[in-house]
């Protein structure tokens, strides 16, 4: 799984989590052996399964955050209904469907893009990116957020660690108002750093063109695996829709 | 052009945007295969000046790189010919890998990939940093970037090699490597810095540079060991230099 080629690995797990994304919401078998996949995957690509774990827990906010109204928002046949003071809120049984629905594939999703960064290096990941014609300037973004934000949080940590240095209490709000001027002079800080980069850059003949290395070489072995992933999501959909 | 200047500076003067008046009518040359050291308290314009060798900042008056005027016209051949290696590796290492950073200017410059393998393997090589090509600049020590640094120059073969503060931060270890690594290297060297003593170590000539003025120039030992002169200008004459008197 480490092995094959960053191009392969994204092509497939894209067509991945559109298969699931289209999947029908009431094909409940398709989600359990989509879930069966994903899982022979992760311990395939030996990934151990607490840290793909975490990384589900990460997002998983965002989508209840995003999801959490459905169920109140839909209209249909009504499930529940509460009041609170003058609000009325009602819960329909084609919302929780819905919410359902978008929480199981979200995870399963997120489950399969947690795969291609965790065996892929990133600059290969990069590379491939860049070799699929994702836009070079969006790759090249993603190459400098990657190698800078390791030294931004650093900085912050340097600047955090000065402050406790010196702090001899006064109360929250000066806290937060001492955090709201470091991350002011974080940016000013990361401002200057881009503009130092850029001389560096400029110095090594950087045109504002993006000039990219040739071809990585597609194996068999990678065409093996890009089909062999394809069949099993193709499968795993079948399942459900018979 | 002056016989056989390789760099040529004629009333440089440059002010920032803010007002500060960095250089003031600066007249130097270095000539090829010279090592010169550009010393200088700190704000004294030392980095101000690098950054002209190579047209990164424009001032009034005229710079000359190997016969060419520093403009838009020459731009691709003065950057070719100077490589500079700035101040804090964290700047200089921008790609995700130590290999796509040797190879950034090779890049720019069209090499085909096949030299491009053979000049970053060299580069890596001439810095002592074999097999280094798949390492992340992240988790380089501190030394390693330093040398990493070079290496992204070196890979152009520069016939002017412009480091700002060479040996700062450095432990004394590493300051000695990366000291041998750059006598090592051919070319002619242009070293801002006031690590004095590393003057003295490598260079034939100094430049005292005070408050964007030349106040000073000639052979290191005359320059570096003028007690008066260097306590004028926030400076001290060199521990090694010391030495060499007593003994």
């Amino acid at each position: 799984m480490h092995r094959v080629d960053p191009r392969i690995k994204i092509i497939a797990m894209t067509v991945a989590v559109i298969i699931i994304v289209t999947t029908p919401p009431g094909a409940c078998l398709s989600f359990c052996a989509y879930a069966l996949t994903v899982l022979c995957l992760l311990l395939l690509s030996r990934v151990p399964l607490a840290f793909a774990g975490t990384r589900l827990l990460l997002t998983l906010p965002f989508i209840l955050v995003i999801g959490a109204f459905i169920p109140f928002v839909k209209e249909g046949e009504v499930a529940g209904s509460y009041s609170l003071g003058a609000w009325r809120l009602t819960l329909t049984y084609g919302g929780l469907a819905l919410f359902w629905n978008i929480l199981i594939k979200s995870s399963l999703s997120v489950l399969c893009m947690v795969i291609l960064p965790a065996t892929t290096r990133f600059d290969r990941l990069l590379r491939g990116l860049e070799l699929l014609r994702c836009p070079r300037l969006i790759v090249m973004l993603l190459s400098f957020m990657y190698r800078y934000l390791f030294l931004l949080s650093d900085d912050l940590m340097r600047m955090l660690r000065a402050r406790s240095a010196r702090d001899c209490g006064g109360g929250p709000w000066l806290t937060v108002k001492t955090l709201a001027r470091m991350l002011g002079v974080l940016f000013i800080r990361t401002y200057e750093r881009a503009e130092r980069v850029y001389l560096a850059m400029c110095s090594r003949g950087f045109d504002g063109t993006i000039v990219a290395r040739d071809a990585l070489a597609i194996r068999r072995a990678d065409i093996f695996f890009l089909v062999a992933v394809m069949i099993c999501f193709g499968a795993a959909r079948g399942v459900g829709g018979a | 052009m002056a016989d056989g200047a390789i760099i040529e500076m004629r009333s440089l003067s440059f002010s920032y945007p803010d007002g500060i008046r960095a250089l003031d009518n600066i007249n130097v040359e270095i000539f090829r295969d010279e090592a010169v050291g550009i010393v200088g308290p700190n704000g004294a314009g030392k980095s101000t000046l690098l950054l002209h060798l190579n047209g990164l900042l424009r001032g009034t008056g005229m710079v000359r790189v190997m016969g060419m005027e520093v403009d838009r016209r020459n731009m691709r051949e003065i950057r070719r010919a100077v490589g500079l290696v700035f101040q804090d590796p964290e700047d200089q290492l921008f790609m995700p890998t130590v290999y796509d950073d040797v190879a950034f200017g090779l890049l720019y410059l069209r090499f085909p990939q096949s030299e491009l393998d053979a000049r970053v393997t060299n580069a890596l090589a001439a810095v002592g940093l074999r097999g280094f090509e798949s390492r992340s600049a992240h988790h380089l020590s501190f030394g390693e970037k330093k040398k990493v640094s070079l290496a992204t120059v070196l890979a152009l073969e520069p016939a002017i090699i412009a480091l700002d503060e060479p040996t700062s931060n450095l432990d004394p270890e590493s300051r000695d490597e990366f000291i041998r690594v750059l006598k090592s290297c051919r070319g002619t060297k242009v070293v801002a810095t006031h690590d004095l003593d590393l003057v003295v170590e490598m260079c034939d000539r100094a430049v005292l540079l005070s408050a964007g003025k030349i106040v000073a120039g000639g052979a290191t030992a005359e320059i570096l060991g003028d007690r008066a002169l260097m306590e004028r200008h926030r400076l001290k004459v060199p521990l090694t230099l010391q030495l060499r008197r007593k003994i």
